[in-house]
């Protein structure tokens, strides 16, 4: 070797010195900064984690949120429309109560004026038949003569015997 | 005018405007005892209310054959409510 202009000791001096400062870049260098980049990059994956997580329960929070609002909107409907239903029939017996009132009324004014009407007609034939027997009264008391009293006489004591 | 007889005889009470002549009264009498056919009391009176005509009363029963009676009968027929 020491042909080639080598010395043997000097060439193990400095493989030894090499093999040192390989071991001391590994081990104080490179793998201090390998470990700083994987654990920045699972910082970086948790983050990604965090985040998908996050966005998966946004969309779940949405979904709920979206799922109570439509139920709510259903019941909001349903109590609308119950509450509909309950005035317009409210609204209908009323009408129907009103209508009926006003039917009896009608009917007992009627019933009423028909009552007076009757009553006033009635009223009215006695007075006519008060007058004409008064006036037939007098009529008669100042006309009939001695021949016609004879004659009413006879004719109801034929009657009498007819009668039996 | 009037005529009593006994007392547990039928009582008949004859009423006119004017008095009934003596024929009147039999022909009434024999008429009334035909169709009663039992002993009857007369009793006549006038009564110038009735108008015209004969009242006729036997017991209960009332033949009206007055004209007031018939007058009541046309108001009755002019004015029925009362």
């Amino acid at each position: 070797m020491e042909q080639f202009g080598l010395n043997l000791w000097q060439l193990l001096w400095q493989a030894v010195a090499f093999g040192l400062l390989v071991f001391l870049l590994v081990n104080f260098l490179f793998r201090p900064f390998l470990k700083t980049l994987d654990k920045r990059s699972a910082k970086l994956q948790e983050g990604f984690d965090n985040a998908e997580e996050l966005k998966q329960q946004l969309a779940r929070t949405e979904g709920e949120f979206d799922r109570r609002m439509a139920e709510a909107e259903k019941r909001s409907q349903a109590v609308l429309a119950q509450a509909t239903e309950i005035g317009e029939k409210a609204r209908e017996e009323t009408l129907a109560e009103a209508r009926e009132e006003a039917a009896r009324l009608i009917e007992g004014a009627r019933e009423e004026i028909a009552s007076e009407r009757e009553q006033a007609m009635a009223d009215v034939r006695e007075q006519v038949a008060d007058l004409s027997v008064l006036i037939a009264q007098q009529l008669i008391g100042k006309t009939l003569d001695e021949k016609t009293h004879r004659r009413l006489i006879q004719e109801f004591i034929a009657e009498v015997g007819d009668l039996g | 005018m009037s005529e009593e007889r006994e007392s547990t005889s039928l009582a008949v009470k004859v009423s006119s405007a004017v008095p009934l002549t003596k024929e009147e009264q039999e022909a009434l009498r024999e008429k009334l005892q035909t169709r009663f056919g039992q002993d009857l009391s007369f009793r006549f009176e006038v009564e110038p209310s009735i108008l015209g005509g004969v009242l006729l009363r036997v017991g209960d029963d009332v033949i009206d054959g007055s004209v007031q009676g018939k007058l009541e009968t046309l108001r009755q027929t002019l004015a029925p409510s009362r």
